[in-house]
């Protein structure tokens, strides 16, 4: 009988790595937003620095998709640990990127 | 308790920090990980579209703009908070051994959603206003 990670040959990882890329590309986007809105209402002090932490985050998001892709039999228990704080931090970006954007929306 | 097939028990260990029982399969992990993703994307873009509203919208009264964007990027920051404490109530049952929650928020959220671009989309046709 085969053992659970030996399970999916790593298409469940795969699927992973595209929802992380998806993410990504997310966050990118919302950068874009961000930024378009600091030049056009020439608030660049708050556009800048959320549209780079976006920006990072994506970078970061697909850096570690790469890395899950490269150990996508990794151990489940050094996964866990290393994911809870990625996650923290990118549900942090999530309301920083929420707090810019309402400075963005009220100088309109 | 055993440890998972393929992992060191210290490795093991480190993944038990702040849980108790024992580890989860990884294929649950992985789904666990790409829900608390799509609840992330999901709060991105409630968060982009909200900026995007009170920025492009062009409507010749006061007020609209921000009326339509702020609950948006209100709803996305209450969203990525959600899909966190989502994805710790699920890893927790996990490793506890016991059936994942239900979740009560999504389909709240999907109605304040639909709420929300309906009243958008009222508001717009009752202005009837928008410029070229």
């Amino acid at each position: 009988m085969r053992g659970p990670l030996e399970w999916d040959e790593g298409g469940a990882s795969e699927r992973t790595v595209l929802a992380w890329e998806r993410s990504a590309i997310a966050s990118v986007a919302v950068a874009a937003l961000v930024l378009r809105g600091g030049i056009v209402d020439g608030l660049l002090g708050v556009a800048i620095p959320v549209a780079a932490l976006l920006v990072l985050c994506g970078a970061a998001e697909w850096l570690f998709s790469l890395r899950i892709y490269q150990e996508h039999d990794r151990p489940i228990g050094r996964g866990a640990v290393l994911h809870g704080r990625a996650f923290v931090a990118l549900s942090a970006v999530t309301l920083i990127a929420a707090a810019g954007s309402v400075a963005l929306a009220l100088t309109v | 308790m055993a440890d998972t097939p393929g992992v060191s028990s210290t490795q093991s260990r480190r993944g038990r920090r702040g849980n108790a029982g024992s580890a989860p399969d990884p294929r649950f992990s992985f789904a666990n990980e790409r829900t608390f993703l799509a609840w992330n994307r999901t709060a991105l873009a409630l968060i982009g579209g909200g900026l995007a509203a009170s920025q492009l919208l062009r409507v010749n009264v006061e007020g609209v703009q921000l009326s339509i964007g702020l609950p948006l990027i209100a709803l996305g920051a209450v969203t990525g908070l959600a899909g966190l404490m989502r994805w710790r109530a699920s890893e927790r049952a996990m490793w506890s051994g016991v059936p994942v929650p239900r979740s009560r928020l999504a389909p709240a959220l999907l109605s304040a959603t639909a709420g929300a671009i309906a009243v958008l989309s009222l508001v717009l046709l009752a202005l009837g206003q928008l410029r070229s």
